[in-house]
């Protein structure tokens, strides 16, 4: 696992993110417009669909890039990845959000559980099967839902994802099983065989 | 709260297929809202501070202005003495007293140390 993390570390997309965040800390506009144009569409994809509310995720990433480049002055080669950092953040601000709300959405509300996952899904539309994931989604307890959403979404590997949730790697493996189980759980009807009951 | 049966392998190929259509249906950010966090961006862009700021240049008046100081301060040393010497004979003239008063052990008058006008013209 510790090599799985230093791979993460050593892997081609660091270092650039990196150094354009330390041209910015230097005066360079145009490296921060690069940087809004790495990271902002990520993170967005991982505030919407955390947050399910298209303004309240502007809101969210808005908050990150700002604490993002307040803090470049100050940020050193080496220190850390700049996603990884980027993503917490995010994800600390949504969790915030998320608690401030009421529960709004409960596995109840998955839309039209079919008997059968596997004949349900080959009947949908791609169109159909998003809208159906964004609801089983929402029905999974928020630790499940951010371990799904950035393994198996954002396509991040499980070190980096350990590193942005502060975790373990197996505690993240551990996360996306029993969220892929709650998707299938949520889809198939069969939620209170695993304990999710009705929230 | 014990979890149950694991996903069958058509189920993990169902969820793999939805998975891929969540991967291809990713929120996008508007290109108003990306516009927004560049003008952030250009906002809190860190300026150079002031030590690291190159100096500039002087200009002619800032050159000058060095002489001129100096100059000024030659100017008064030079005033000062000359008032010096000229002064204890303008003030006894306005104290009513006479010019000849007697100076002190050497046996000089201080009209004696006083430069003549003449000698006073000739340093101006």
């Amino acid at each position: 696992m510790q090599s799985d993390a230093q791979a993460a570390d050593r892997s081609g997309e660091a270092a650039p993110d990196t150094a354009l965040l330390v041209a910015y800390g230097n005066g360079d506009a145009v490296a921060g417009r690069d940087l809004v144009a790495r990271l902002a569409p990520r993170l967005y994809a991982y505030a919407a669909r955390m947050l399910r509310d298209g303004p309240e995720a502007e809101d969210v990433v808005q908050e990150t890039m700002i604490r993002l480049w307040k803090i470049a002055p100050e940020w050193r080669q080496g220190e850390a990845k700049v996603s990884t950092w980027a993503y917490r953040v995010t994800m600390n601000l949504v969790t915030d959000r998320l608690r401030a709300r009421r529960p709004s959405v409960t596995i109840d509300a998955v839309a039209e559980p079919a008997a059968d996952l596997a004949d349900a899904v080959e009947t949908m539309t791609d169109v159909a099967r998003a809208r159906a994931l964004d609801d089983a989604l929402a029905a999974l307890p928020e630790r499940q839902r951010q371990a799904v959403v950035l393994r198996h979404l954002e396509g991040l590997p499980n070190p980096e994802i350990a590193r942005i949730m502060d975790i373990g790697v197996e505690a993240v493996e551990s996360l996306t099983a029993r969220g892929k189980r709650g998707l299938a759980a949520a889809l198939s009807g069969r939620k209170e065989e695993l304990g999710y009951g009705n929230g | 709260m014990a979890m149950a049966d694991e996903i069958t392998s058509r189920d993990d190929a169902a969820l793999d297929r939805l998975l891929a259509a969540g991967r291809n249906a990713a929120p996008a950010p508007g290109a108003d809202f990306l516009a927004r966090l560049e003008a952030d961006a250009e906002t809190h862009l860190p300026r150079p501070a002031p030590g690291a700021a190159p100096r500039p240049v002087p200009t002619l008046g800032h050159r000058l202005s060095g002489w001129l100081t100096a100059g000024g301060l030659a100017t008064a040393a030079a005033a000062g003495v000359w008032i010096g010497f000229a002064a204890p004979d303008t003030l006894n003239s306005l104290a009513g007293y006479g010019t000849t008063a007697t100076a002190t052990d050497d046996g000089f008058t201080i009209s004696e140390l006083v430069p003549t006008p003449e000698q006073a013209a000739y340093g101006e």
